[in-house]
Order: structure tokens, then C-alpha cells, then sequence
């Protein structure tokens, strides 16, 4: 792959990531729940390698783990906007008119509210109750509680609604390209050939517009981690004793003091993360510009 | 002697560790007050060779060897300063998309100030003169109210005739025409034609004219020189390389323009498609192509072999015609 | 007398000029005007013309692909926009166009078997191995390699790509096939391929042509007749022989003394904006023949006999 150094860096480190996530429990030498109140706030050290925490828990068991939700958030909520986004685009794009005017008034609208305050909104409807509620549904309702059981509504509710507060973006690059593309001959050549408009958006528009998007959506995963951090430092996000780096680099925030290495830890991970896939994205960016 | 004589001129570009050879080894020579034409179709080399005459190549490309002599100087051995003396000033250029070449944010008239600042040494009013007299000596009607106007006001024929009054404005001795009216209507291409013949004429100029178009060639041009992959196959009087091409490759290109012959229309074919420069077949180039190959004419590259008084052919068997 | 394919009928467009801050139209485009023309089965026909002519725009129109401002296209006598789904399906299956940048007009992600296979599967014509052994067949007549299957567009030269276009607007054996200047961006001796290769699929397969060209020399190869077009009006038509003999309005001469470059010709002028056109004829302003009628009337396309229209006041 024609990518540079760093690109090929920033690939290296995502694909490193996903392995952590993936092999957490081999990888994690301690469990991070595990309280012990006698090793609390350890520097590192040969057997806590990144020290303890308030709790005795282990740091490095926790970023580890804390891995999994991180980029978790990140793809869940980029996939939630790329999708809402690649819908609304299209359709504004490819239909024009009053779709295409209606459609981006909704995008401005919502683009200019604060994001904080969209997510506070949509945290305060709680809407994780609701989602608990499909629990009780007639047929779906043991699947989804097998649902919950892996993954906790709250969470899923913290990345939709991230993502819901990024679709508007992709939404407007997706429109762009399609607009541009929509005159293009090959477009104008499958119409005469008698392709169906499902067709034309899907087999030629489409594919040929997601280069920015993928773009966007490697720089989105950054954003989306970014997001949960700063959600969770302000104790809006991830819930303790569920640990996310974003929640650790909160508690860390108290004794910091007295134990640097709580705070630095998860923000070296968060750094080191956002700007790898910064790269990959502008690695991506430059191999579709041909 | 010549005005500008190539020797032994070569251009290879370089990417992702293949070498492309898209000029090889060509010698060509231009007299004071002559037009000289390059034909040939895409990847021949042709506007390579004319931006390599006053090293305009850039990376990936580049110029590993030959001369180029610009009344006894070498073009290619001088300083980037002294180049960017001779070029513009003695040397001027004239390319295919006049949209492209000109700025569309600045007036035609501030585009010909600025050549005229540069390469003369007129200034203010004397050169806003000159400038005007430029925009009539091309054709231009009703130059000084035009010279406010902007690029898009214009047809694509008017900023053709503007881009040949800033490549004449230094008084070069030589000007580059790159495919200047290839872009063009038809209608529109004969008064270029035109312009650029009564130009010739009365300026002293030498003409260098790169083109696909036969047709052109033939109403302009004084010598003709034919390239095929990066090499000069054939070379002499247009005249005489028309009424009685040496190499097929030039016969195959005549006869692909349509004639109508006792009211039927009928048109010539070149088998095959144009080789790909990294991976050239062995010997003459055109072998694979030509109706008259023999085994031998893969064995090695022919030499440009003299084939009449000025005349030359990089042929084994010059003047075969096909099923003789 | 052969059953008509295609036909223009007072065939009009025109767009829109915006400008300014608000962008209010400001004028009109006149890019067709008024034009009738008939295609007929098994039979090739010509556009010639300068840029800006409205050839292009034609060509669109008669496919569908634009709204007239004015006027009708019909197919088979039906007006296209008065067609029902089955008839614009056929429509779609009987008319074809080849594009004048062969590599922008297919889809560049798309693989080249893809790319002939497409009409096949939209009007699902075949599937399987069927649908695998037409793409080869259609491969093999405009001569491509079997091994370029699974290329992309990027990795062939334009001759290549342009024959790929070929391949697929013969997929559904379309009766007739619109080429709108196929050869502009071709080189000479690529482009001499095509129209021979043109020439013989029109002779084989009975296919009707309609060939947008500036070239008049292309055109006269494979058009049994050709008609000329003038800022969006066609100002002669007739057949090729008779045209290139004795042309009777003043641009088809123009053009053909202009096709064979010939230096010592007089100026001719520029070209009206066809935003504000001459009054009457068009043609006016650069016509050697030009009188005051010329200045009132617009001259309509008139028969003149043996077939052949023109539309000026001074060759009756």
C-alpha cells in the first residue's frame, strides 16, 4: 500500500489496539474490578507495571479493558453518523428539490446547537430506561437482554448519541460528492443504459463517493474517542466501576498530586490513539486522491 | 548554422522504481526563419522533447543526457538564471488550452504588461503601446478596450491569439507551439493557422510545431519530423515525406485520415495500439504494428539512415508499401 | 420505407442564464432551436458542427436525458414524455449513446466485465454463464482481449475504454446507436480504429447511426446522410455525396473549406453568443451572401429537392 511512514504507523497502532481489545482478558494481568484497598495508589513498579489506583484496582488491567470501550465508542458512534449521514446525503444529493432543501435545513439546525447541550438533552430523557424496557417486549425481549448482558444500554445510549451529534457532517460531504458526481458521464451512461434509481445510487454513486467519507470517518473514530473522555471526565459518560480511559483520567483527576501516573496513563493512551488514527485518515485521504 | 540543434536529447521519468523513456535519444535541427513539425500520437514523446528544450522537466522526469544548442550555447548546461533569460525572452511558447494557461482572476492586459515588464525593457505607457500594438498585430479587434477584458470574457480563439501575443512580445527568435490549435473549432483553427503563418513570416520567426494533426502540418510546416516511442522514425521536407512517406508508421498515419476517392470515403487502419514505453518491443519499436515487418527488424534498433537528400528513416526497408 | 427509430419534432431548449448576487436569469441560452430530424432504421445520419452548436445537447435530449423547452422527441411516434414504464424500457433497450471521453463515461470501480455486463443485468437479458458467455461474444466484436475482463478503466488506454463503452451499448443489440463525438479525444490512428470498427457494426448488424461529430471528414465516412448545425439550428441536411459536392448554405461551406485547413481562405469572423443571437438569420454576420431578408427573416429548413433541406433566403 502506497502509504507513507506515518500513515503506516498510525495503521500499525489501530491494528495494535483492536488486538488489545480483542485479547483483553489474556492480556490484562490483573482484573480491573478487583478492589484491594492495602494496594492503593502504587507507583509503577515491577508487578503493577502502570500502578494502582485509588481502589488498589490495577492501572494497565484497566486501560486495557478501558480499550475495549473506547473503540467501541469510536466505531459504534462513527458507524451511527456515517450511516445517518450516508442516508441523509444521498437523499439530499441525489433527489434535490424540496428533499434536498428540507434535509439541509435539519443539518444546519442541528449544527448550530451546542453539542454539549444535545447530549445533555438527550441523556436527560434517560433514554437508556426505554431501552430497557425492549427487555419486556413479547418475542425480542430475551434477545435483547442477551444484548444487554454484553454491553450496557447506557453505553450503547453514550455512543448513538455521539454518533447523532456527527452524522451532519458526513451528511454534507456525502451530499457534495453526490452532487458533483450526479453529472458525471458514467452517471449520465447508466441512466441511458435504463438503470433504476436504487441502482445509480448504489452501484455508481455511492461507492464512488465514500472516499471522504472514509476520510472523515477515520478522523471521526479520533473525535468520537475524544468525546467519550471528555464525557466521562465530566461523569456524564462511562460509569465507574466500568473502566474507560476517559473515567480513569477522571478519577485520576483528585490525586493528582500525589499520583501522576493515574493521569498520565490513560491520556498518553487517548493521545497516542486519536493521533493514530488522525494518520491512517490522512493516509487514506492521500491514497483516494490519486 | 541552426538555430536550436538537439543532440542526442533524452527524457526518462522515474516512478515507483520502473524508468520510462519518453524521449530517446533525438537530434533535430531548426533554422533561422524555418517551421519545423513533431508529429506523432499520445506518448510519443513530443511534449516532453519541447519542454526539455529549455529544461523544463521536473522530477520524476528528467534530462540524464544531451545538448541542447540555442545559437552555440548549451540550453541545457546554463545557470537557472541565464535560462530564465533565454526563455520567454529569446525562446517563447505557446501551449494547447489557452484557458489553462492564462489567469482567469488577472485582464488580458495585465498578463501582457507583466511579459512585456519582464522580458523588455519598456514600462507604464510605452508599454501599454506595445501592448496594444501586440493585441492588433494577432488579430485582436478594437485592442485598447480590450485590453481590460478578462479571460472568460473571451472566445477560445481570441485567448489563443492573446497567449501568441505574450510569446511573441520579447521578439523571441524561436517559439514552441504546443498543439495551439488542437482545442480549437475548426473555423477558428484556420484563422490561427493563419496568424501564425503571417507571424512567421514577417517576424523572421522559427517555428516549432508539436501536433497529432496532419492536415495542420502540411499547411504550415516547412521539415517534418515523426516520432514513435520516444524516437525520431522519420524526418525531412513536409512535402516530400507526404507525396512519399519512408517509414510505415508515417504511411499508416496518412492513411488514417478518411479520403474520398470517386465519392466513396474510405480510411486507413494501424493495426495494434501504442507500445507501452516500459516494456518496448525488442529492435524497431513499430515492428509488432507494421504490415511490412520482417523477422530482422526485431533483432536491433535501426538507425536513422539517410533516405534522401534531407531526408532520414529509422527503417530496414524505407518506402515498402504493404503487399508489394 | 424504413420504420423511424428516433424523431425531433420543433425540438427546442434553452437554458437559463444566471447572474449576479441573486442569480436571476438574466437570459436565455439558446442551445436547440426548433430543429426536426428523423433517425429511420438501418440508417446513419450525421451532426456536424462547431462547439457550442447544441449538438451535445441534442444528443441528450433525444435520450431522455433533458426536458425540452419546446417541442418533442418521439420514439416510434411516441412522445417520450408521454411513455409508458414498458416503452421507456424499451426505449432504453433500442437507443444507445457512446460518450465522447471514453474513460469518464463508465464507472471507474467497475471492472470491465461488469461494466458490459451492466445493460444485460438491468433489462435482465441473461444470467449465469449465459450472461458470462455474451459478455465474451460482445468482448470479441469490438475485438478486445478476453484477458482485459477484469481490468479497470484506469488500466486501459482510451481506444480500450472506448470500446468497452461500444461493447456495452450493444449488449441489448440496440436498434439504433447515438455517438457523440467519439473519436475528440482519441488519437489519430485509435480513432481511424473505431470508426472502421463503427462502420462495420452499422453494416452487419443493420444498425442505425447518429454520428455528433465536428469532424466533417469522420462523418463522411460512416453517414449516409449528414446534417449541419448552426448555433443550435440545423441549417442544411442532405446526403453525404451531394453535401461534400455542391454544399448550398454558406457555413457548409465554410466548414468544408475550413476542414481542409485552406490558409488562403478570408476571414470568416467570430461566432455570435447564442444568448443574444443576430436577428433573422443567424448565420448573418458572417455570411458573404448576407442581405437586408437576411436581417428580417429567420429562413426556415426548407426542401429543395433530391432530399435535401437547407435553410437560407439566397439558394432557393
Amino acid at each position: 500500500m502506497r502509504m507513507d511512514r506515518f500513515s503506516r504507523w498510525g495503521l500499525c497502532i489501530v491494528l495494535g489496539l483492536l488486538v488489545v481489545a480483542v485479547a483483553a482478558p489474556w492480556l490484562a494481568p490483573y482484573d480491573p474490578m478487583a478492589v484491594s484497598l492495602p494496594d492503593a495508589l502504587l507507583p509503577p513498579s515491577a508487578s503493577h507495571w502502570l500502578g494502582t489506583d485509588q481502589l488498589g484496582r490495577d492501572v494497565l488491567s484497566r486501560l486495557i479493558y478501558g480499550s475495549r470501550i473506547s473503540l467501541s465508542i469510536g466505531f459504534i458512534a462513527v458507524g451511527v453518523a456515517v450511516s445517518v449521514g450516508i442516508v441523509v446525503g444521498a437523499s439530499a444529493g441525489f433527489f434535490g428539490g424540496w428533499v434536498d432543501s428540507v434535509l439541509m435545513r435539519l443539518v444546519d439546525t442541528l449544527l448550530s446547537v451546542p453539542t454539549i447541550f444535545l447530549l445533555l438533552a438527550i441523556i436527560a430523557v434517560d433514554p437508556a430506561e426505554r431501552l430497557l424496557a425492549l427487555t419486556s417486549w413479547p418475542v425480542l425481549g430475551p434477545f435483547f437482554r442477551a444484548c444487554f448482558q454484553w454491553v450496557d444500554p447506557r453505553i450503547v445510549v453514550l455512543m448513538a448519541a455521539i454518533g447523532l451529534m456527527s452524522w451532519m457532517g458526513v451528511a454534507r460531504l456525502v451530499r457534495a460528492e453526490i452532487l458533483s458526481l450526479k453529472e458525471r458521464e458514467f452517471v449520465l451512461a447508466a441512466r441511458v443504459l435504463g438503470a433504476s434509481r436504487w441502482r445509480l445510487i448504489t452501484t455508481h454513486l455511492l461507492p464512488n463517493a465514500m472516499g471522504p467519507v472514509l476520510v472523515s470517518a477515520t478522523l471521526g473514530v479520533g473525535g468520537a474517542i475524544l468525546t467519550e473522555s471528555v464525557l466521562s471526565y465530566l461523569g456524564l459518560g462511562v460509569q465507574p466501576p466500568t473502566p474507560s480511559w476517559g473515567n480513569i483520567l477522571n478519577e485520576g483527576r483528585v490525586a493528582l498530586g500525589v499520583a501522576w501516573w493515574l493521569t498520565l496513563s490513560p491520556g498518553l493512551c487517548i493521545l497516542v490513539t486519536v493521533l493514530a488514527f488522525n494518520l491512517l485518515g490522512e493516509g487514506i485521504r492521500d491514497r483516494f486522491l490519486r | 548554422m541552426a538555430l536550436l540543434s538537439i543532440e542526442q536529447l533524452t527524457v526518462v521519468y522515474r516512478q515507483d522504481g520502473v524508468v520510462v523513456p519518453a524521449v530517446d535519444r533525438v537530434d533535430l535541427a531548426v533554422e533561422p526563419g524555418e517551421v519545423l513539425a513533431v508529429v506523432g500520437e499520445s506518448g510519443c514523446g513530443k511534449t516532453s522533447l519541447a519542454l526539455a528544450i529549455t529544461n523544463l522537466i521536473r522530477p520524476p522526469g528528467e534530462i540524464p543526457t544531451g545538448r541542447v544548442l540555442f545559437q552555440g550555447q548549451d540550453l541545457l548546461a546554463l545557470s537557472p538564471g541565464a535560462l530564465r533569460d533565454v526563455r520567454g525572452r529569446q525562446i517563447g511558447y505557446v501551449f494547447q488550452d489557452p484557458a489553462s494557461s492564462l489567469n482567469p482572476v488577472l485582464s488580458i492586459g495585465e498578463q501582457l504588461r507583466e511579459t512585456i515588464r519582464l522580458h523588455t525593457t519598456l514600462k507604464d505607457a510605452r508599454a501599454d503601446d506595445y501592448a496594444v500594438d501586440l493585441l492588433s498585430q494577432v488579430g485582436i479587434p478594437s485592442p485598447r478596450e480590450r485590453l481590460g477584458a478578462y479571460p472568460h470574457e473571451l472566445s477560445g480563439g481570441m485567448r489563443q491569439r492573446v497567449m501568441i501575443a505574450m510569446a511573441i512580445a520579447p521578439k523571441p527568435s524561436l517559439v514552441i507551439a504546443d498543439e495551439p490549435t488542437t482545442a480549437l473549432d475548426v473555423t477558428v483553427q484556420v484563422q490561427i493557422l493563419q496568424l501564425l503563418q503571417r507571424l512567421q513570416q514577417t517576424l523572421q520567426l522559427s517555428l516549432v510545431l508539436i501536433s497529432h494533426d496532419l492536415t495542420v502540418v502540411e499547411r504550415l510546416c516547412h521539415r517534418v519530423a515523426v516520432m514513435y516511442a520516444g524516437r525520431i522514425v522519420e524526418a525531412g521536407p513536409v512535402t516530400e515525406v507526404f507525396q512519399r512517406p519512408a517509414h510505415p508508421y508515417t504511411m499508416g498515419l496518412l492513411g488514417c485520415r478518411p479520403v474520398r476517392l470517386q465519392g466513396v470515403v474510405r480510411i486507413g487502419t494501424i493495426e495494434g495500439s501504442a507500445p507501452d514505453l516500459t516494456r518496448l518491443p525488442s529492435g524497431c519499436a513499430f515492428h509488432p504494428r507494421c504490415p511490412v515487418a520482417e523477422p530482422r527488424c526485431a533483432d536491433a534498433l535501426p538507425r536513422l539512415d539517410q533516405v534522401g537528400p534531407t531526408r532520414v528513416a529509422r527503417c530496414l526497408k524505407p518506402f515498402s508499401k504493404p503487399g508489394a | 420505407m424504413p420504420q423511424t427509430i428516433l424523431e425531433a419534432r420543433r425540438l427546442t431548449k434553452r437554458f437559463p442564464v444566471r447572474a449576479g448576487l441573486l442569480r436571476r436569469a438574466t437570459g436565455l441560452v439558446h442551445a436547440v432551436e426548433d430543429v426536426e430530424v428523423a433517425i429511420p432504421a438501418g440508417r446513419s445520419l450525421g451532426l456536424v458542427g462547431e462547439s457550442g452548436c447544441g449538438k451535445s445537447t441534442l444528443a441528450r435530449l433525444l435520450v431522455g436525458l433533458l426536458e425540452p423547452t419546446d417541442g418533442e422527441v418521439a420514439f416510434h411516434g411516441q412522445p417520450l414524455a408521454r411513455l409508458t414504464k414498458p416503452a421507456r424500457r424499451q426505449l432504453r433497450r433500442e437507443v444507445q449513446l457512446i460518450f465522447q471521453d471514453p474513460a469518464a463515461s463508465v464507472n471507474p470501480r467497475m471492472r470491465v466485465e461488469e461494466i458490459v455486463a451492466e445493460p444485460l443485468v438491468i433489462h435482465r437479458l441473461a444470467r449465469g454463464a449465459r450472461l458470462d458467455q455474451r459478455v465474451d461474444e460482445l468482448l470479441q466484436t469490438v475485438q478486445l482481449l478476453p484477458a482485459l475482463r477484469r481490468r479497470r478503466p484506469k488500466d486501459l488506454s482510451g481506444g480500450e475504454c472506448q470500446r468497452v463503452g461500444i461493447a456495452r451499448a450493444l449488449a441489448t443489440d440496440p436498434a439504433l446507436l447515438i455517438c457523440d463525438e467519439p473519436i475528440a479525444s482519441l488519437d489519430v490512428s485509435v480513432g481511424a480504429q473505431i470508426l472502421t470498427l463503427l462502420k462495420r457494426l452499422t453494416e452487419t448488424r443493420g444498425l442505425a447511426l447518429l454520428f455528433i461529430s465536428h469532424d466533417l471528414r469522420a462523418v463522411s465516412y460512416l453517414c449516409e446522410t449528414i446534417a449541419v448545425m448552426y448555433l443550435g439550428r440545423i441549417v442544411e441536411q442532405a446526403s453525404t455525396p451531394a453535401l461534400l459536392e455542391r454544399p448550398w448554405h454558406p457555413y457548409t461551406e465554410l466548414l468544408l473549406r475550413s476542414a481542409s485547413l485552406d490558409l488562403t481562405a478570408a476571414p470568416t469572423g467570430e461566432r455570435p453568443s447564442n444568448v443574444h443571437p443576430p436577428s433573422g438569420c443567424w448565420f448573418r454576420t458572417r455570411c458573404p451572401l448576407a442581405e437586408t431578408v437576411c436581417e428580417r427573416d429567420d429562413p426556415a429548413l426548407l426542401e429543395k429537392g433530391g432530399g435535401r433541406l437547407v435553410a437560407c433566403h439566397k439558394r432557393p
